[in-house]
């Protein structure tokens, strides 16, 4: 598989960072995604996808307050008073 | 002052001397308040647990209230959790006292403790080399006695590892039976809090108290069963064979491991060679299921609520795009974008779904050795503690040398590590039992019975 500087830049704005013209980056993801294709020597079609090796159920529990306002909002370096403050979005 | 107080002022004392790098952030003032406490219990006779007054350390992905927990980031560099993971709770709560927090490989991305925002921490054995990762600092701090036990967490081997490579022992028991509440997401169906201590004896204690049910995490067992030491008894022990004959396994690990088995043979036990099925998948699964959930996990991270942010971004794009490649490092931003890749539209089918059926296949044949025995023995990583600055050079060789310690990941399966020697250079050498699911008794019983032993006949041991 190639990855040129184009999908580069398509996985970097997919995945919210600035990666742009990274050769060591182009050459290390290619390298690995190569060796990956391994993969293609299994016939996998009859076989079903495994996500968990458990069985798990949803847990349901009773919304409670456990944390105050100002403690979930203590990390934020955009705050003003209760809120956060963003770049304008339109 | 009592003489808990005294024992936790004196254990400040060596780690401001140290200069290995254990500890990212030391947390002084609670854990003296905290010996305080003990010391009063003590005199009123309130001494109820067995980890009472023991002092430990937390990697720094594992949130801890009031003190940074900074996964070894810049994107959470200053981050203060406002509550505590259930793990560390519970122990806190059982009168332990939380020494400080641990150096890692950024959000656990990696096998040296180098990718650390807060630089390499150092060999106990030799400080030109690396003391394995991701968690490097615990291992680390334990190998030179600072605190009685720590808690790192494994997604891939990242406890397992370093405890081997710094000659301590590692322990990460099933998928969902120490709560996952309060570590910070790697990869969330392979993550599990382990333990890092010298002796295996003292890892029943400390399991029976942070393991169990915790409605928290979604993923949490209710098989968890508390662990006691047990008489020997037979076992049968596989041992794998194909993966003893890899190519890059270094051969004084490979006889030190295989005079291991020997051992388990005169202790009693059944040893028996076979042939692991669809070992050449095993890597590449890992990896792409790894990576695609780091890539999903790690999207919370844009700067706006908590973690690193840049004051004149001119747009939210700019915003989150500037904090995200300015706030991750090298390692994390490759595995995002790996993980963006194969969860891609156009990949998605052929790479992260075709790893799943894979990993179904896997498990199979995982199901079929553990029909024949009960524990499976192997090295825990292919070389002794490489230099500093050596695994940079080949980044795939590093993901390679993980094939020892993922597959208990990838099936959810306790497993151990703890030494059985050192190299010609005085190195530790650790190898690996892994047991059936919610098996941990087992495991943790074979492991103690060998160290036992061990440390009888061999003076220059541990």
């Amino acid at each position: 598989m190639k990855i040129d500087s184009e999908k580069l830049k398509y996985l970097s704005d997919l995945s919210k960072l600035d990666v742009i013209n990274d050769k060591k980056m182009i050459e290390e993801l290619e390298t690995f995604i190569s060796y990956m294709e391994i993969l293609n020597n299994v016939d996998t079609e009859e076989v079903d996808i495994l996500l968990h090796t458990s069985e798990y159920g949803n847990v349901l529990r009773e919304d409670t307050e456990s944390e105050k306002d100002s403690d979930v909002l203590g990390n934020s370096n955009l705050k003003d008073g209760e809120f956060i403050i963003v770049p304008k979005t339109v | 002052m009592g003489k808990t107080y005294d024992k936790i002022l004196e254990i400040y004392k060596r780690i401001e001397k140290d200069d290995h790098n254990c500890f990212v952030t030391l947390c002084k003032d609670e854990a003296l308040k905290q010996a305080e406490k003990i010391d009063n219990d003590i005199r009123d006779g309130k001494e109820v647990s067995s980890v009472f007054g023991l002092p430990f350390s937390v990697k720094d992905n594992i949130c801890t209230k009031g003190i940074k927990t900074t996964c070894c980031s810049k994107m959470l560099k200053d981050f203060v959790p406002s509550y505590n993971a259930t793990a560390v709770d519970r122990l806190l709560k059982n009168g332990a006292i939380l020494i400080g927090k641990t150096n890692m490989d950024e959000f656990g991305m990696g096998s040296s403790t180098e990718n650390s925002y807060f630089g390499v921490t150092k060999n106990p054995y030799d400080k030109s080399k690396v003391a394995g990762g991701s968690s490097g600092g615990s291992a680390a701090e334990i190998a030179l006695g600072f605190t009685s036990f720590s808690l790192g967490s494994d997604t891939g081997g990242s406890v397992r590892q370093p405890a081997s490579l710094c000659g301590v022992t590692g322990f990460k028991p099933t998928y969902g039976n120490i709560s996952r509440y309060g570590l910070i997401s790697y990869s969330s169906s392979f993550d599990q809090i382990g333990i890092i201590t010298k002796k295996v004896k003292d890892l029943y204690d400390i399991y029976n108290i942070i393991g169990g049910y915790d409605n928290k995490d979604s993923t949490s067992s209710k098989n968890f069963k508390k662990v006691k030491t047990n008489d020997i008894k037979i076992l049968k022990i596989g041992l794998p064979i194909n993966l003893f004959e890899d190519k890059n396994l270094d051969d004084e690990v490979k006889n030190k491991v295989l005079d291991v088995a020997k051992t388990y043979k005169d202790l009693g036990f059944f040893v028996e060679e076979f042939y692991m099925e669809n070992t050449e998948y095993i890597i590449p699964v890992y990896y792409i299921i790894a990576s695609a959930e780091a890539s999903s996990n790690l999207a919370r991270f844009d700067g706006v609520r908590y973690g690193y942010c840049v004051k004149d971004a001119v747009s939210l794009d700019d915003l989150y795009k500037r904090n995200r490649s300015e706030g991750f490092g090298y390692e994390v931003k490759k595995r995002i974008m790996l993980g963006t890749f194969v969860l891609s539209d156009e990949h998605y089918e052929s790479y992260y779904k075709k790893a799943l059926r894979l990993k179904n296949i896997i498990k199979k044949s995982f199901n079929n050795t553990f029909l024949k025995y009960d524990l499976i023995l192997s090295p825990v990583f292919p070389t002794t503690a490489l230099n500093i600055g050596e695994s940079k050079n080949n980044p795939l060789k590093t993901y390679l040398s993980d094939i020892y310690t993922v597959t208990s990941n990838l099936l959810g399966l306790p497993s151990i590590s703890l030494n059985c020697g050192f190299d010609s250079k005085g190195m530790p050498i650790g190898f690996e039992l892994i047991g059936k699911a919610f098996d941990e008794n087992t495991v943790l019983d074979a492991a103690r019975i060998y160290q036992e032993y061990f440390e009888k006949g061999d003076k220059n041991g541990i």
